[in-house]
């Protein structure tokens, strides 16, 4: 299973998926008018994926999996304090669950030194959500540095490594270490 | 539960309900806050969710798109922002369009992100509206509500905000000021999902 926890769609037939189709990337450009379902209004409005509460869905949408970092950082600002905040009053609610904190770099340097900063990144967070209450037996971490087949973007500037910087709780129901 | 109808009690703020639903009795002004709760050195007003319509409520959604994911892209049109994750799910937002909302469509960057941020009216704006102050310090009275994200292009500041709101009816409509609004509450989680470099494309939409 990869880092992502597939999501479980919601139990009606059909999902219906809302098509974004894209007039281009330049302000100034004409393409046309967009060729978009969406963009007449009469849009298929996508089904939401239900978020029980207590489910992953639940953590996803209502707490949010992820904090960012900045470059060459492991430090949680501001930004990162409220979502685990959020996240320790959740796992609380929910004892049963397991977590395990992914940390990721897209940082300068090697892919030792972006693995070694992806693990700086998942021990902070752990420590901070032990610090609100969180058992530590319920936590592990894990780097995958900036492993390039896990980056959320991919290009060469901020509005990639942005992304990439983070770690992310994933909800984890296995026992065993 | 769907709203055909918001009235508004001694509002300034003009809005379309954009889509004909079946008539219902009439919602006030008071029935779309709740509670109040406490957000830094804030206290502010939340939104009453049951008055708002389940289409605006965030919600994660399977959206199919031509961007890669961790872009924020806003559907003016239809009134979502959608926070996009990996294998085609986003978070969807509703959101209400202001006039200067509608002025701008592209791709831009979050290069700025504020705390219940101060709000200066826009030159035109206070030609048309003479009565706003000139400057607004942060605070649950202020439109831009409890957070914002300002969009900057080459490093060029465009205007465009994404930010909260003082007015939670006016969520899924078009309205005469602003430019994307979302709930007090999105904002907020949006806020949390939107790091600084989040590139940002603004649906291309008819003017």
């Amino acid at each position: 299973m990869g880092s992502e926890r597939v999501l479980k769609m919601s139990p009606p037939a059909a999902v219906l998926i809302a098509m974004a189709i894209l007039g281009g990337c330049n302000t100034t450009s004409s393409n046309g008018p967009v060729a978009s379902a969406a963009a007449n209004g009469d849009a298929a409005i996508a089904t939401a994926i239900d978020a029980p509460p207590g489910s992953n869905e639940d953590f996803i949408v209502n707490v949010g999996r992820r904090v960012y970092f900045s470059e060459s950082s492991a430090e949680l600002n501001d930004t990162a304090k409220v979502t685990l905040d959020k996240q320790a009053a959740w796992l609380t609610s929910y004892p049963a669950y397991k977590i395990k904190i992914e940390g990721f770099a897209d940082d300068p340097g090697s892919p030792d030194a972006n693995k070694a900063l992806g693990l700086r990144r998942a021990q902070a967070m752990q420590a901070y959500l032990a610090a609100k209450g969180v058992s530590p037996a319920r936590m592990r971490v894990k780097s995958f540095g900036n492993d390039q087949v896990r980056l959320v973007k991919k290009c060469a500037d901020i509005s990639c490594w942005s992304q990439n910087r983070r770690g992310v709780t994933v909800l984890d129901t296995e026992v065993g270490s | 539960m769907t709203i055909d109808r918001r009235v508004l009690l001694g509002a300034t703020t003009a809005f379309a309900v954009t889509c004909a639903l079946p008539a219902r009795a009439a919602l006030q002004e008071q029935d779309f806050f709740a509670d109040t709760a406490q957000d830094g050195n804030f206290t502010y007003r939340r939104t009453n969710m049951q008055a708002i319509d389940p289409v605006w409520r965030r919600q994660l959604v399977h959206y199919v798109h031509q961007e890669m994911p961790g872009t924020v892209i806003v559907d003016t049109r239809n009134h979502f922002l959608y926070s996009t994750f990996e294998n085609n799910t986003a978070l969807r937002y509703g959101v209400g369009v202001g006039k200067e909302g509608f002025k701008w469509y592209g791709r831009a960057q979050v290069d700025r992100k504020e705390v219940w941020p101060a709000w200066t009216p826009p030159p035109e704006m206070l030609l048309r509206r003479p009565e706003l102050p000139r400057h607004m310090d942060g605070g649950p009275d202020n439109p831009l509500g409890p957070r914002a994200m300002y969009l900057y292009r080459d490093g060029r500041d465009l205007g465009y905000r994404l930010h909260g709101t003082v007015e939670p009816w006016s969520i899924g409509s078009d309205v005469s000021s602003g430019c994307i609004r979302l709930l007090p509450e999105d904002v907020m989680d949006l806020y949390q999902r939107t790091p600084i470099g989040t590139n940002v494309l603004v649906l291309e939409h008819l003017v």
